[in-house]
């Protein structure tokens, strides 16, 4: 299974390894070399993802561009990647965040070269998940790209103050709550008490498989009974489903993403939350089929559970990066309830919504991160009419903001339509009615918090006000080109999907027919 | 070049370019061509649905959108039948006379914001002929949302207005809940035909249970509701006349209001099975016209005075859809479209030259605006139904046909509202242009640039009647002729109304006042607006925002609380455990000695651990190696 050509997918995965390396090497004062030399190994992960885009054979599907070099071969353990076109997808979305994200942390204040470090390493560990078919290398990716944020958000992160009620007041507010270290280290020990569902689920498989070893595709081939499927399932889903945000294992998403740095709220709302997802689909649907139409309705109506509280969650926060927070819990919502719907449609239009969702969420963190740096503030009633003085963030935020109400031209309208196509035609038919007034309070919330932030009578936040007047100003420089790329591709994705359906359909119906044969 | 195809895409087209290029260059948008831009293109789409117009070809283009293995993919397309050709004419020329006012009428604008008001117009005319064309559910659907957003950014316009801002906001949210039962509705028709093609849906639907059918006709006639600002739904579109005055024109009189009726039209194929929906639609439509003409009565902005008569004459127009008269429908859609355009931009020059809405601040404005007198006087007698005037034509063919077709409550209903539209419409007119007032300001007439537009718009309202035959001929509708008292009912009943409104509002005959205390507990009820916006402020603040505390609230202190409070709890113990750890040599001592004694009891025999040990090192498990039977598929 080696493969003739270039070795593609590890160029894309190994590129910012190589570029943390070579960053390494460089002393903290080069500010531009540093910055280059981040941007120019995206640009080569960005082009390698852009090739195999074009050289992925969508007609043919399945998993192409294969690489395979054993690394220990008695216990099965093996360097092997491929992706199909669920792979390409994500791929392209991290590529375009990754390119985005560089540039949305240019003005980063201080320890710069760190920070790009650990965002180069993050990002090595999502490709590899996306590309790899080895289970153990796939848990090893999965755990380098979890990693790195911890100290991204302890170290580069923000706080703020949040007073808890209710009856567990005295523990929320011992542990710290809204601090960045409380965010950081929530985070960190909820993804790592997912892995471990994980782990354990990979450790049962190769046990029960008796194949002795972790390769995807020989793994695809077993068949295991249905009650060992199902409870290997549940671990994946459990697993997983901590980074996907599923309910009620969100609550570390609000808080991880609100002390984020910009970048790094953006690649973890934009894909890391996609990782838990892709997990669920690739391994959970993939290696155990009778389990995933098994639990498919259980699936779904946690899904639309996330849909309606999510929103319902986003419209009660007056803290704007939690209201952005809190919309990716809704939108992961989605996500979920296509994987659940298992039909064509549905599942077509959770990939899409992974991708969609990914992009308009990087858009949204980077202009929360914009508007921070020259308001400083987050407590959107404290701002207002601020369209006058920043017209480009506000139009930028007006299309984020219409993407995630899913106004048709955008591309969250194409994977919500699609997922709500595929949730009637399911065997759950009711998951449509909710999910689509999941949509319409989506549209009230985000339509009013654009209009307190942008529209209305000038208002400033008083923290602002002394400490830099005259600080509300558009953006400059560089901080226009992640809203400009990221933006551009919903329009384009909205206005045409054809193409990026086209590249992941015949891979979804692959995976739907092991499903329900 | 004047084939079909072409001439559909140099309709559709050139709006889109202007909006593409306004769009993506902000220097081009920050300077005066942007206007010139989108003017030129809204005329360029002019000509050409004129010739199509004089042409009158069929034809279709088709592309694929989504792909799909297992389904049938989803197919879009653009195709032409009289309904759209006529239909382009009427969105591109009132486009146009409409863009072109707005260079006089908003000449204060700074030019980026002139820029961006042209860029939202290119759009909204690309939109609204997209809308008019396409020939799939979905498409109409995305159109129909597109149009919706337009109507937003426009209303909004003056963002920094507070009022503004809420205005456009809440027509966007009303839209948008009735845009939930069209969405619902669409994808359930989908579900049990598997298309979303129009010609396809027409053979396949009538196939499907009644009920069913009826279901989905019901949701997307939610949508229509919405949009078309039809009762209940219609509070936010007396708002939305905080947007620019020429956009009320356009958007919220002429052209995208009226895209819930062009909906039901379009749609007639399905709605014809489904004669429930039908007599819901007509119910709407009557109580719709009745509501919007009584609350247009009690106005003191003349906007939204035109605003609820928009409501009102909408509310006609749904009422004879679903009487099954798609074509007197879509007769009236195309006068009203002329006339009211014509009155909102007579009052935008008498807003413009006075900068006031509220009538009781104009007064004798003929002496000092006789051409504006001239066009507002036009539109309201065609508004009213006065013959030679458009309005006459369409309005008598609506209550001949509700009348003929036996529909005697609606019949009734609807003839006293055009007795009340005659009444607010001359009660305005006699405020504002004869009234003994004299306003503050000195109001001047307005420049030719905003004069000629409307010199256009009011030879088309007086005219637009007349081509009634051919346009029916044209629509496919076979119109009988009916002579009898009924053809003289209306315009005998909108004459009185005239009457009345000289009598109270010129002659001074009786005070309006008293009249109004008569009624007090309808003019009371009509002065709350029905209490519409309280249930809709309750349903909001209440409701949705009551739903998302508790929500917020659980997931902050509850949910997140048991798992801060599980940290919380293990961070306690390990701090007592720690306690075991004391640093002292004597107490890690004792623990050894206890460990040894424990382990040489054990190793007494007390209990057989040695023997176990050895019977699982030497069997090692079997679960280990692969049972067989797991592994099927294997080569």
């Amino acid at each position: 299974m080696t493969s003739e050509t270039l070795p593609i997918l590890s160029l894309i995965t190994l590129s910012p390894f190589i570029g943390a390396v070579i960053l390494l090497l460089q002393p903290e004062r080069w500010y531009l070399p540093i910055r280059l030399t981040a941007l120019s190994f995206s640009i080569i992960s960005f082009l390698g993802s852009i090739i195999a885009t074009l050289y992925y054979d969508s007609e043919l599907g399945g998993f192409q561009f294969n690489e395979y070099i054993p690394i220990v071969q008695s216990l099965g353990i093996g360097y092997h990647l491929g992706a199909d076109g669920i792979s390409i997808v994500l791929i392209l979305l991290t590529s375009f965040i990754l390119i985005a994200g560089v540039f949305a942390s240019w003005t980063i204040p201080f320890r710069s070269k760190e920070f790009y470090i650990l965002l180069l390493l993050l990002v090595t560990g999502v490709f590899g998940v996306f590309v790899s078919l080895d289970l153990f290398l796939f848990f090893l990716f999965y755990e380098l790209a979890v990693l790195p944020m911890y100290l991204l958000i302890g170290i580069w992160g923000s706080s703020t103050k949040i007073v808890a009620k209710g009856p567990f007041a005295r523990a929320i507010m011992d542990m710290g709550l809204g601090s960045k270290e409380y965010g950081a280290m929530k985070l960190t020990l909820y993804l790592l008490f997912g892995s471990a569902f994980i782990l354990v689920a990979i450790l049962g498989l190769y046990s029960f498989s008796g194949l002795k070893t972790f390769d995807y595709i020989a793994l695809e081939g077993v068949i295991l009974p249905s009650s060992v499927q199902n409870w290997l399932f549940l671990l994946l889903y459990v697993g997983f489903g901590s980074l996907a945000g599923v309910w009620p294992i969100h609550t570390w998403s609000p808080d991880g993403h609100a002390a984020a740095p910009t970048a790094t709220s953006m690649m973890h709302a934009g894909v890391l939350m996609k990782l838990g997802a892709y997990g669920i689909i690739r391994l959970g649907m993939g290696l155990f089929p009778d389990a995933a139409q098994t639990l498919a309705p259980m699936i779904g109506t946690i899904a639309v559970i996330n849909i309606v509280y999510g929103a319902l969650g986003a419209m009660w926060q007056r803290d704007l990066k939690y209201v952005v927070a809190y919309s990716s819990v809704s939108h992961m919502g989605i996500v979920m309830l296509g994987a659940a719907t298992l039909n064509e449609m549905g599942l077509n239009g959770s990939v899409l919504q992974m991708f969609s969702h990914g992009i308009m969420t990087g858009l949204l963190f980077a202009l929360v991160g914009l508007i921070y740096e020259k308001a400083h503030s987050r407590e959107i009633l404290q701002m207002g009419g601020f369209a006058k003085r920043m017209p480009g963030i506000a139009t930028f935020f007006a299309i984020g903001a219409l993407t995630s109400l899913g106004l048709p031209g955008l591309s969250g309208f194409v994977a919500e339509l699609l997922v709500f196509l595929g949730a009637w035609k399911s065997s759950h038919s009711w998951w449509l009615i909710p999910a689509v007034f999941g949509a319409f309070i989506t549209a009230v919330y985000a339509l009013r918090v654009l209009k307190w932030i942008f529209f209305g009578t000038e208002k400033e936040p008083e923290i602002n006000h002394k400490e830099n007047p005259n600080g509300l100003k558009d953006a400059i420089g560089v901080e226009w080109i992640a809203p400009i790329i990221l933006s551009a591709v919903l329009i384009v994705v909205g206005l045409y999907p054809k193409p990026l359906l086209k590249l992941m359909d015949a891979s979804v119906i692959d995976l739907l027919q092991r499903v329900l044969k | 070049m004047f084939d079909p195809q072409t001439l559909l895409l140099s309709v559709l087209l050139p709006p889109f370019i202007s909006f593409a290029l306004n769009g993506l260059i902000p220097p081009l948008r920050k300077s005066k061509y942007a206007a010139a831009l989108a003017i030129f293109s809204v005329f360029i789409s002019t000509l050409a649905s004129l010739i199509l117009l004089i042409k009158r070809p069929g034809g279709e283009l088709i592309f694929e959108w989504i792909p799909a293995k297992l389904f049938s993919p989803f197919l879009f397309g653009f195709f032409l039948d009289p309904f759209s050709i006529v239909m382009f004419f009427i969105v591109s020329l009132v486009a146009l006379i409409v863009q072109v006012y707005s260079l006089g009428y908003m000449s204060e604008e700074n030019p980026s914001g002139l820029g961006r008001y042209y860029t939202f117009h290119s759009l909204f005319a690309f939109s609204m002929l997209g809308f008019v064309a396409s020939s799939s559910l979905l498409q109409i659907y995305i159109f129909w949302e597109l149009v919706g957003l337009c109507s937003y950014l426009l209303i909004g316009f003056w963002y920094y207005k507070p009022e503004a801002s809420r205005a456009a906001v809440k027509a966007f949210w009303v839209t948008r809940f009735g845009d939930v039962g069209f969405a619902i509705g669409m994808v359930i028709l989908w579900g049990a035909t598997g298309t979303f093609f129009l010609s396809e849906l027409f053979v396949k639907a009538p196939e499907l249970p009644t009920a069913y059918l009826s279901l989905c006709m019901l949701l997307i006639f939610f949508g229509a509701m919405g949009k078309s600002a039809q009762f209940p739904l219609h509070v936010w579109l007396p708002d939305a006349m905080e947007g620019p005055t020429p956009v009320s024109a356009l958007i919220h009189a002429a052209t995208m209001v009226v895209a819930g009726v062009y909906l039901v039209i379009r749609l007639f194929p399905l709605f014809q099975f489904t004669p429930e929906v039908l007599s819901f639609v007509i119910w709407i439509g009557s109580i719709t016209a009745l509501i919007g003409a009584a609350l247009a009565l009690i106005q003191e902005d003349i906007k939204r005075i035109l605003a609820y008569s928009t409501v009102s004459q909408i509310g006609y127009m749904m009422a004879v859809a679903g009487a099954g008269a798609k074509s007197i429908a879509f007769f009236h859609l195309f006068t009203h479209a002329f006339f009211k355009a014509l009155l909102f931009l007579a009052a935008g020059s008498i807003i413009h030259a006075i900068s006031t809405n509220n009538i009781w601040q104009m007064g004798r404005l003929s002496k000092r605006m006789p051409q504006t007198t001239i066009l507002f006087l036009i539109g309201a007698l065609a508004l009213s139904g006065i013959f030679p005037f458009s309005g006459h034509f369409s309005k008598d063919e609506i209550l001949v046909w509700m009348h003929v077709k036996g529909f005697r409550i609606h019949f009734f209903i609807l003839l006293f509202t055009a007795f009340l539209t005659a009444l607010y419409m001359f009660r305005t007119f006699f405020i504002v242009f004869m009234g003994d007032k004299e306003a503050k300001q000195h109001p001047h007439e307005s420049p030719w640039v905003m004069t000629l537009p409307m010199w256009i718009l009011g030879l088309l309202a007086l005219i637009a009647g007349f081509p009634k035959e051919s346009l029916f001929k044209f629509l496919g509708h076979d119109s009988e002729s009916y002579h009898s008292y009924i053809a003289y009912l209306p315009l005998s009943v909108s004459i009185l109304g005239i009457m009345t409104a000289w009598s109270i509002y010129q002659m001074k005959l009786f005070k309006p006042s008293n009249v109004a205390e008569a009624l007090s507990p309808i003019t009371s009820a009509l002065e709350k607006k029905l209490w519409l916006d309280d249930i809709y402020e309750w349903f909001y603040r209440g409701i949705l925002d009551g739903l998302a505390y508790l929500c917020g609230w659980f997931d902050r202190y509850i949910v997140d609380g048991i798992v801060n409070a599980t940290s919380w709890y293990i961070k306690q113990a390990s701090s007592q455990l720690r306690e075991i750890q004391t640093g002292r040599i004597q107490d890690y001592l004792y623990g050894i000695i206890a460990a040894l004694l424990l382990l040489i009891w054990l190793s007494l025999g007390v209990f057989p651990v040695k023997d176990r040990i050895n019977e699982e090192i030497v069997k090692p498990k079997d679960h280990i190696q692969a049972p067989s039977q797991y592994l099927e598929g294997e080569k």
